[in-house]
Order: C-alpha cells, then sequence, then structure tokens
C-alpha cells in the first residue's frame, strides 16, 4: 500500500508553518521568527491564506547574530511588539538557525514577564526539528497548558470546542457553517469555540469546553474518525461524537440521511462513477474522509497524497487507497498522471490539463471563488457532481 | 538589516542606518529566495534544496504560484530531507530511494547542472558537501556544484542573485572569448518576453533604438546562453540591485561592460539608462536620437495625465530598482511624494536617491528604509495622500485608510520604458477612478488595444 520514503518534493512545510497557522487564528496574538528573515517572509502566505495582512515579523538575524549572540535583539523585539500591538499572547518561533544555536533565554524572558504583561511561548518550528503538523500540534499542547492554570469549566452541557482547525485552511469558513449545523442538528451542540479561528484569548478566566480534536488533532484520541464527508463518513463523524459525549442523535438527522442515502444509490445504479479514478491531496483528516466516501461509497478508485496519520489510519482499520506520505509539486502530479487521474482535489500544485481540478487544499493562488463545503449531507452532491463531470470528461 | 526613518537629505548626506529587530516586512525576500529566482528561471538548472523542508515548499510556493502568469512554467524543487541529528553527525546524504525518485525527475527535467543550495544548518555546522556532491554527479551523471548561500547569509535577496549568478559563470571564466556585436539584457525577471511583460518591454524599446540583444539573462537562458554571453560587449540592467562581486567581475575580468546603474523608468529615467548604454558600447549619440523619436511618440499622452495628475500627493515604495524609477516616473507626472519607502538598500541607492530627488517638485519628508507594516500605517494616519503605490501587500492599509491603491509588483502591463510611464498613469487615473486593482488583480486596465511604439 504505503511507498516507502522515496520523495523529493514534499507536501508539508517545517514546523513554523504549522505553528503559524496555529497562531494566525488568535486575533491578540502576535508570533515572532527569531531567525533569518527568509523564514519569515517565506510564511507571509499564513495569514494571507487566512485573509489577514501578512504580519510575521522577524528578528531577521544574520550570520553575525549566530556569533555574538541574540537575546538582545529578541529583548527589544519583544518590548516593540508590546509597545506597537499590546498583545494577549507572544509567541517566539525559533527556525532552524536559533534552534541548532541553542541560546538560552528563560532567564531574559523571567525578567520581562512583568514589562510585557502577557505570556510568552518559545516554540521551535526548525524544519529539521519537525514539519508543520507537528508544529501545530506542539503548539496546540504548550497553548493547552498555558490557559489550563486559568481555566473554568463552562457551566452550559451543549457548548463545545473545536480543535485543530487553522484560520489558513482552505474553505474554513464554509466547513465550519457545515461542522456547526451537523454538531446543532444531529446532536444538539453548539460551537463555543473553534482553535484556532476567531479566537480572542484576552486576559482573564478562560472557560474550558468538551474539546473536539479534528483536524490536525484528530489522531490524537482513541478512536479517531476522518472528516465528515460523504454519508457514511457523516453519519461515522456524528456517532463518534454522541458516543464521546454521550449523547443522542436527533430522529431528524436520522431522516435526513436516509434520503441522501436514496441519492447517492440511485447516482452509483446509474454508473455515474464507474471507472473514474480520483487524486485527492490533502492533510490525513480531510484527505482520509474524502478518500472513504469516493472509494466505499462510490467505487471510485482513490489516489491520496496526505501526512503520517493517513499511513496510520489505514494500518489499523485497513487499506482505501494507494496512498504516498507527504508528496507534493510536480513529483505529486506525476504520480497523479502514472494513477491515470480523472479527477484531482488539492491545491494549485496538482491542477493540470489532464483532468478535472477541484480547489480543496491550500497553497490555492490567484482568487477562485471559494465553493460551498464538500463535508456533510450537502457537500456530498457537489462532489457526486464534480464525479459525473470527470466522467463525462473521461468518456 | 539597515533601518531608516526620516528625511531623505540626512539619509543621502550621512548614508547610516540602525537596526530593527522587530521587521514587520511584507516585501523583502531572503538570499535563498534570490539564488532560486536565478535558478529556476533558467531552461536546464536543477536546484535542490538541503536541509530544512520548509525552505523547499515556502520558496517553491514563492516561485511558482507567481512565476506562471509571467512565463515560468511549473517545475520541481526536489529537497534532500536531514534530521536534526544528520546535522549534528555531518551525514549529508541521499538515500537510494530518494536517488531514484530524484533520477525519474532529472530525466523528465533535462538539466545540465545540478545545484545543492545549502540551509542554515549547513553554514552553522560547516559541513562538508562534497560526497553528497560526488554521489549525485556519479549517480546522475550531471555535473553538480554547492551554493553555500543561506538564510542567514543576509537580510535581503541580493547576496543569493550575485552568488547565483557567480556560480553559473565560473565554469567558463577561463574562456577565451571573442567579442562580437550586442548586449545582453541582464537581471532577474520572470522570463516571459510578452510585449507586455518587462523583459518585452524592454527588448522593444532596445530593437526600436538599434541595439542588438544577444541574450537576456537569466530569465528563460540555459547554460549554453551563459557561456556565450561573455562575448557581448555590455552587460545592461534593468535594475540595479544585481550589481555585485560577480557582475564587476565579469566587467574587470571578460570585458562586459556595465550599464544600467540607472533604472529603465520614467522619461528621464529611461533616456539616461539608454545614455549610459551608448557610453558603454561607444554610441551615445545614436542610440539618443532615435530614442528621442520614440519617446516623441508618448508625448501628447503624457501631457494629458500630467493634466490630471499635477500636484496629487502619492505614497511611493519599491525596492532599489523600482523606488528610484517609479519616482522618476512621478516627476515625469509633476506628482508630489511627501512620504516614500526603499524595501532594502543596495550600493547603489545612495547615488540614485540623490539624482531623483533632484528632479522631483519637493523631496519627500519622510523616507523608509526597510519598511514593517505597522510604518506603513503611521503615514497613511499622517499624510492627507490622494493615492499609494507600492508592494501588494500594502492594500491592507490603503483599505484602512480610504486610499486608492496602485500595486507596482504585479501588473499586467510593464511599468517600465516610456510607454511604462503611461502605463502606470492610466492606471492611477483608474484608481483615483474607484477601479479595485485587487479584486481584479490580472484584469488588463492599463493598455487596452495598447499597440503604441
Amino acid at each position: 500500500m504505503m511507498t516507502p520514503l522515496n520523495r523529493v518534493e514534499p507536501l508539508l512545510g517545517c514546523g513554523l508553518a504549522g505553528i503559524l497557522k496555529a497562531t494566525v487564528g488568535i486575533e491578540d496574538a502576535v508570533a515572532i521568527v527569531h531567525g533569518p528573515m527568509s523564514c519569515a517572509s517565506g510564511h507571509r502566505i499564513i495569514p494571507l491564506f487566512a485573509g489577514k495582512e501578512p504580519l510575521v515579523p522577524t528578528t531577521a538575524l544574520t550570520e553575525i547574530d549566530m556569533i555574538m549572540g541574540s537575546e538582545g535583539k529578541l529583548r527589544e523585539a519583544l518590548l516593540k511588539a508590546e509597545a506597537i500591538y499590546h498583545p494577549s499572547l507572544l509567541v517566539i518561533i525559533l527556525t532552524c538557525a536559533t534552534s541548532l544555536i541553542s541560546e538560552l533565554y528563560d532567564l531574559m524572558l523571567q525578567n520581562l514577564q512583568d514589562q510585557l504583561g502577557c505570556p510568552v511561548l518559545v516554540m521551535d518550528g526548525s524544519g529539521i526539528t519537525g514539519d508543520e503538523v507537528q508544529g501545530y500540534r506542539a503548539f496546540y499542547h504548550v497553548f493547552h497548558d498555558l490557559v489550563a492554570s486559568r481555566s473554568e469549566r463552562a457551566s452550559s452541557a451543549t457548548d463545545v470546542e473545536l480543535a485543530g482547525l487553522s484560520a489558513a485552511d482552505y474553505g474554513i469558513q464554509q466547513d465550519l457553517i457545515i461542522l456547526k449545523g451537523l454538531l446543532e442538528t444531529a446532536l444538539g451542540l453548539k460551537v463555543a469555540r473553534v482553535l484556532f479561528h476567531n479566537l480572542k484569548l484576552e486576559r482573564g478566566t478562560w472557560l474550558s469546553y468538551p474539546a473536539l480534536p479534528l483536524g490536525r488533532l484528530w489522531f490524537e484520541i482513541l478512536s479517531p474518525c476522518p472528516a465528515p464527508f460523504g454519508i457514511a463518513g457523516t453519519v461515522a463523524w456524528v456517532e463518534n461524537i454522541a458516543t464521546e459525549l454521550g449523547r443522542e442523535i436527533h430522529a431528524d438527522f436520522r431522516a435526513r440521511v436516509a434520503q441522501a442515502e436514496v441519492e447517492v444509490a440511485a447516482f452509483r445504479a446509474a454508473g455515474l462513477s464507474q471507472g473514474v479514478r480520483v487524486g485527492i491531496e490533502a492533510e490525513s483528516w480531510w484527505g482520509l474522509g474524502l478518500t472513504r466516501f469516493l472509494a466505499e461509497e462510490l467505487g471510485c478508485t482513490v489516489f491520496l497524497s496526505s501526512d503520517e496519520g493517513a499511513q496510520h489510519f489505514q494500518a489499523e482499520y485497513g487499506e482505501i487507497a494507494t496512498t504516498v506520505v507527504d508528496v507534493g509539486n510536480v513529483e505529486l502530479v506525476e504520480h497523479l498522471r502514472a494513477f491515470g487521474a480523472d479527477l484531482v482535489f488539492g491545491s494549485s500544485y496538482v491542477k493540470a490539463k489532464d483532468w478535472t481540478w477541484a480547489p480543496f487544499w491550500q497553497p490555492i493562488w490567484h482568487i477562485v471563488e471559494e465553493h460551498d463545503s464538500y463535508m456533510g449531507l450537502q457537500g456530498t452532491r457537489k462532489i457526486m457532481k464534480l464525479v459525473a463531470r470527470a466522467r463525462e470528461r473521461k468518456k | 538589516m539597515q533601518w531608516y526613518r526620516g528625511d531623505v537629505k540626512t539619509l543621502i548626506e550621512n548614508w547610516q542606518f540602525s537596526d530593527n529587530p522587530f521587521w514587520a516586512d511584507y516585501q523583502v525576500l531572503g538570499p535563498s529566495f534570490g539564488a532560486l529566482s536565478v535558478f529556476m528561471s533558467m531552461t536546464d538548472v536543477l536546484p535542490i534544496m538541503i536541509g530544512s523542508r520548509g525552505c523547499a515548499t515556502h520558496l517553491r510556493f514563492t516561485k511558482i504560484a507567481w512565476g506562471g502568469d509571467f512565463g515560468l512554467e511549473p517545475r520541481p524543487l526536489p529537497f534532500i530531507e536531514v534530521s536534526q541529528s544528520q546535522v549534528i553527525h555531518g551525514q549529508y546524504a541521499i538515500s537510494t530511494p530518494q536517488l531514484t525518485t530524484l533520477q525519474k525527475l532529472v530525466s523528465r527535467f533535462q538539466p545540465h547542472r545540478l545545484v545543492l543550495v545549502s540551509n542554515d544548518d549547513v553554514l552553522l555546522t560547516c559541513a562538508d558537501l562534497t560526497p553528497l556532491q560526488t554521489q549525485l554527479e556519479k549517480s546522475l551523471g550531471i555535473p553538480t556544484s554547492v551554493l553555500e548561500i543561506a538564510p542567514i547569509s543576509g537580510a535581503n535577496q541580493w547576496v543569493g542573485y550575485d552568488k547565483a549568478l557567480g556560480l553559473l559563470y565560473e565554469p567558463f571564466m577561463d574562456d577565451v572569448v571573442e567579442k562580437k556585436e550586442g548586449i545582453n539584457l541582464v537581471g532577474w525577471k520572470w522570463p516571459s518576453r510578452e510585449r507586455h511583460h518587462d523583459i518585452g518591454a524592454c527588448l522593444t524599446l532596445l530593437k526600436a533604438v538599434g541595439v542588438p540583444v544577444n541574450h537576456v539573462i537569466p530569465g528563460g537562458a540555459s547554460l549554453a546562453d551563459i557561456q556565450d554571453s561573455l562575448a557581448s560587449q555590455v552587460n545592461l540592467l534593468w535594475c540595479p540591485s544585481y550589481i555585485g562581486e560577480t557582475l564587476e567581475r565579469l566587467e574587470w575580468e571578460k570585458g562586459l561592460r556595465l550599464a544600467g546603474f540607472t533604472p529603465p523608468y520614467g522619461f528621464e529615467g529611461t533616456m539616461d539608462w539608454l545614455s549610459e548604454l551608448g557610453e558603454a558600447i561607444g554610441d551615445p549619440r545614436g542610440i539618443l536620437q532615435r530614442a528621442e523619436a520614440v519617446r516623441c511618440n508618448y508625448g501628447v499622452e503624457l501631457d494629458s495625465l500630467k493634466a490630471l495628475l499635477q500636484g496629487k500627493r502619492a505614497f511611493i515604495s519599491g525596492g532599489p530598482g523600482r523606488l528610484i524609477g517609479l519616482l522618476h516616473v512621478m516627476a515625469d507626472l509633476d506628482v508630489d511624494v511627501p512620504a516614500a519607502a526603499l524595501f532594502w538598500p543596495h550600493s547603489t541607492s545612495q547615488q540614485n536617491l540623490s539624482k531623483v530627488m533632484q528632479r522631483l517638485p519637493k523631496p519627500p519628508r519622510t523616507l523608509l528604509v526597510s519598511p514593517s507594516l505597522y510604518e506603513l500605517e503611521e503615514i497613511a494616519s499622517e499624510e492627507r495622500l490622494d493615492f499609494w503605490m507600492g508592494g501588494y501587500q500594502e492594500h491592507h492599509t490603503c483599505k484602512r485608510h480610504g486610499i486608492p491603491f496602485v500595486p507596482t509588483t504585479v501588473y499586467t502591463a510593464s511599468n517600465q520604458c516610456f510607454e511604462g510611464v503611461i502605463h502606470l498613469g492610466r492606471k492611477i487615473e483608474k484608481a483615483l477612478n474607484g477601479f479595485d486593482f485587487v479584486a481584479n488583480v490580472f484584469r488588463s486596465v492599463e493598455a487596452p488595444n495598447d499597440d503604441s511604439s
């Protein structure tokens, strides 16, 4: 099923990218890239993906700072950040250079704490220590520990927190509409907060809600469930949460599922997905969810490029698709050509004349009209339309 | 990094900078970007990143996402991953499966040279990449070089441009070359030769003034072009920021005279550019006479744009070539520039700023060097601006302050040469009339039915 680690063009960026994908969703946080300017400039795309100004400040270190030390510059940067932006959280992101020289900042940060008036986190974003999924997760756990000390359990029994997403994710606004709608209509739950999207940290009490780990955190629970794509995938996702939180599934939702099942069965019976080969480029929660619908419910043959979560899930629950781990750009396009893809969901890198392309994963460049989400029962119809169009084109 | 905020006169007189360790830059890119810009715009050079995956993923985005609109085809940017432990033990090697994948890419893209581009870990640990270089050369049968430029090598792209160009010329530096007529157009640009893009605009003007261009380096060039370009008479730059050790060495050792210290923007700026070229090829009068004839074609439209824009207040920003160039255009149009920003300073910037300031109705009260987003915010609040012209990301500031915005780093018709003044003037006019260049980023509006010159 899996190919050995032979790729030379990665899908995922470094830890720094993952940390920024998290912090960009905290409105009152400022992240400082403590390293060379390249590491900051290259990641300005992340706030841009989130529809924000490309604020990625940097200490802009060069070789001489590696020799003379960079603590003074970092101190000055923190003070200036506080004076200009008055953040509720400062995040220092180390790069390969500052990670390797391992300067100690603890004492300086301890002394600065009163002047800054907000917590300061130091995260290692170096690409030689981890990829962006690992960077995001590392930040999430440090953040979780940070707020735990001032947490108070929320009184509402129906409020939940979604965790593992980013404001920079492609189609996040539309996906959130579906996810919130599903939780409300199927389980009577209300999303009180999304980590990390439009989050205001502020200073004071932090209300804690039952967390639903998805996105980049989906594999951190005992019975992981990919994103809710297709009928079976949506039902599985809802049932998983119902079990986790001890909730009943509403009858209305069951009725809508039954109706949607009829549509999918009719689609498949009409042979509209027959012989369609689909390529998918996405992180595992999204990629596997979509793969399962296409392969298991529509009978398509699927090729998936994803992160390690896709590998682990299939090793445990059975193979769904030909899967490569962490392959992107031209190398992935070559794989998709060899596979004979008719329809490809992914980033702009995999847009090609050879197949029908559906924007699904960052980076998406140029202005692409944001479509409604492919998730949930509504999204099922959109996916089926694309599959039918790809089959038509193939003919 | 070199930071300055103050009046222009003091900067030009002293040329002294401070440091800003909280640089919220939005436009400058690093040395590796500079190097990859050179290599990835060549037809037969394949750069390979060593070390961190982040460098490979964000640099390929910056090149490929924007390059598609300017003639750069999608291409691979392979990387050889090393772990922290491998870095510490100096074990830089490629695995057999990765070598097989690389072989496939090589057979598809047919490069004649591979270049290993270092990351910070290589520089910091003084790692020896020779075994890896040898391994690749032997396995793939392609000459392989190592470029020891990494993100920490500089706070802007300059050293990357210079060293990458140096690496490409190095194998030919001992060649005995017979000179021939014609020049090279030098400095990184997207490879498109289309008339409305920068290379196309310059080639058209050079043809009109009777100067044969042998090669465009490096955009769209091959290694054979690099070798043959040594036979040309002049290296003509369209942006002085590429001037460095390599181009100076080519001038001293290979007789390739350097011209183009003034970038080809604006009526006067373009004439200065051509004048430098005329001096370098020994035909100062002939070129200027022919240039004058081309310039005359745009005179009427310049006057009408000037009548419209005279006295308007604008903020202008750009790199060492573009800022100088745009200020020349503002001088042509009699626009008042109360504040300006230079993205990063080059060794030619002091002289070029001094020269262009003399042409402006009055010098800017504030000049920013290495600007930050929060400083743009202050400028937008303090100055009563009629329009704002600069890097694409400055639109966020303009939007907040309701200032008409004219992007200059993304365009559908070149802002260079005589015609560029007209394109830019039309663009400003559109912005003043409410056209949103951000919502219509690649929609051509500045040069409808343009067939002049």
